[in-house]
This record gives structure tokens, sequence and C-alpha cells, in this order.
């Protein structure tokens, strides 16, 4: 479709803000997503991102992600919780959301000195703002010496634009971002 | 003060600037760490910028919202509802309010701040219940 409604472009602009914008009537796009007890999950299917967007995941992938392996290059759809409780299938962005799936799909929050399984999930959050990023672990690689624990690698979707990586659990953006943030493993292992 | 800022919003340098798209809550807070948005924060407030340039500004973004394609300056619109947020300019207010009652898949960023913006906003008002100023705004079903 070529630009809305071209009349538009001739004026100074329209009396009423986001006129054009209100002519597309809704354009979004959603997919039944349930907790295992049945709740509905908000949920948005992204549309793929243009050049541009690809543009910046390449200027982005070269300022943070030296250490990271690519996966997937930029696609749409889904962002970082919908890859790990959507199946990749749209994009869930309401923290509310977050937290209904982790209580209803009995979700545990690791305690400290419980070494995270692949497969396992990595939450990041900022203590104001609340969750910044989810990703999966997909491998315990080793520490620097016999005793150090075991170090977690996780693939991410950053957000609803970029690909997906593999990088070291502490290899995130959210420190040049200027958040004070802190990680924490989930699973839905029962204890073991 | 003239258009150079906000028109700076538009640009892939400030998008790279931002990082990648976090959660509505925290992408807002990024958003208001930026120099550009505190730089239209403050000409907002100088009425260096005025309702008439946002809305020039606005229209002209919105010249470039294909149907079916990512808007380009979704970004844009969402650092300037950051800057708006505490605006008590008539144009704060329809701009945070029609922006979060959009349904477009094209603007999902931008939508999803202003969102975030009016909730702080009301809250904001909510504690300033003498003041006269048009602070106060309706609580929109945005859901």
């Amino acid at each position: 479709m070529g630009k809305i409604l071209d009349n538009f472009s001739t004026r100074e602009h329209s009396e009423v803000m986001f006129e054009e914008a209100q002519l597309l009537g809704s354009t979004e796009r959603s997919i039944v997503v349930q907790t295992r007890r049945g709740r509905e999950v908000k949920n948005l299917i992204e549309l793929e991102p243009g050049e541009r967007e690809q543009r910046k995941y390449e200027r982005l992938f070269k300022q943070y992600g030296r250490y990271w392996v690519r996966r997937k290059p930029a696609s749409g759809v889904y962002n970082c919780a919908g890859h790990v409780w959507a199946s990749r299938r749209t994009a869930i962005f309401e923290e509310s959301a977050w937290e209904m799936i982790l209580q209803d799909d009995a979700y545990r929050k690791l305690p400290s000195g419980e070494q995270p399984m692949p497969g396992d999930l990595v939450i990041y959050r900022d203590s104001n703002v609340g969750f910044l990023h989810v990703g999966m672990i997909l491998e315990l690689r080793s520490g620097i010496t016999q005793e150090s624990s075991r170090i977690p690698w996780v693939l991410s979707k950053w957000d609803s634009t970029s690909g997906e990586v593999l990088h070291h659990v502490q290899d995130v953006p959210f420190n040049q971002q200027h958040f004070t943030f802190l990680w924490e493993y989930w699973s839905d292992r029962s204890v073991s | 003060m003239d258009l150079r800022t906000l028109e700076w919003l538009k640009s892939e340098d400030f998008a790279v600037s931002v990082g990648f798209l976090l959660p509505p809550p925290a992408l807002r807070r990024t958003l208001a760490a930026t120099r550009e948005v505190q730089e239209i924060t403050r000409a907002l407030a100088e009425g260096d910028i005025t309702e008439e340039m946002i809305r020039k500004f606005v229209s002209s973004l919105l010249s470039d919202l294909h149907k079916g394609e990512r808007f380009p300056h979704d970004l844009a619109l969402a650092a300037l509802a950051v800057a708006l947020e505490n605006s008590p300019l008539n144009v704060a207010v329809e701009f945070l309010r029609d922006l979060s009652t959009l349904q477009l898949a094209e603007m999902s960023v931008s939508i999803r701040v202003a969102r975030e913006c009016l909730k702080h906003r009301v809250v904001l008002s909510n504690n300033h219940q003498d003041e006269k100023t048009p602070r106060t705004l309706e609580k929109t079903d945005i859901s």
C-alpha cells in the first residue's frame, strides 16, 4: 500500500492528531495463548523488521555483540517472552503477563547456590522498572578453574526486531542502557 | 530552539543510542534519560516548542506510515510521548490519548510507551488534585 491517503500529504497537517493512523483501523493480530491454568495471555504478532530495523540491529550487534554467537538474523513476530513462552509465534509485552505465566506454569526462582540447567530461564530485571528481558539457558560452560561454577550461556532475542544470539549470561546490553539490573534463574523443574 | 531536536528523533543514530527495544516501562525510562528527550521536555516547558510545531512534526512523520510495514518513526513517536508525558499543553493530552488508543501493529512501540506515559501522567494528576492546569486526564481503557 502506498502513502496513506495521498490527499493528506497535500495538507499542511491533519486537524486531528493521528487521523491518518486512525483511518487504518485495527491492524493488530494476536493468537490464543494461555497459561497452564487456562488464563489468556495478551500478545501481539509483530511485523517483520524493515531495512531500517535490520541496519539498526547490525549496528547494535557490532556495538554489543563481540562475543555473541548468531543463531538467527533479525526477524519479527516475537520478542524475548514470545521466544521462551509462545514458541516464537507472537510477542508478549506486559509485565503482568510474564508474572502470570511464571505463576500459572509453576516456575520457581532458583535459590542462590542451585545451579541452573539447560532449558531453565534467566530473567533480567531492574529494581525500578521491572522486567528487562528473558532468555533460555542452552548450555553450561566450564568456568575459569575446575572449582568454578559452570557458566550459563543463554539464547536470547533482544527485541521483536532483533535476531537470536547465544551469549554469556552476563554479556548483556543493559549496563550501557543505564540499568542497575540483576538476573534470576527460573525453572519449571520441581525441587531437586 | 528549532525543529532540529525533533528531527533528530527520526535518525538511526538516535535509535541506536536507545538500544534494543525493552518492555514499555523500561523503554520509557531509557527514553527519558536521553539528551534529546530532555531537551524537548525543557523546550516544551519554556515554550520553545509549541503545539503547532508538535502537530506539524507528527503530521510529517505520519506521511511515512504504510499499512503492513513497521512505521519507521515509531521510536520517534515513543520519545515524543515521553517528552510530553508531564506537559500541561493540550496537545500533550491529545497526543497521548490518541496514540494510546490506536491498535496498529505498525506502531507497536510508541502505542505501548504512550500507554505507559498515560499511567504515570494519571498518577501525577491524582497527586495534584488542586492544580488548575489541564493535567487531569480521564483514564482510558487501553487494554
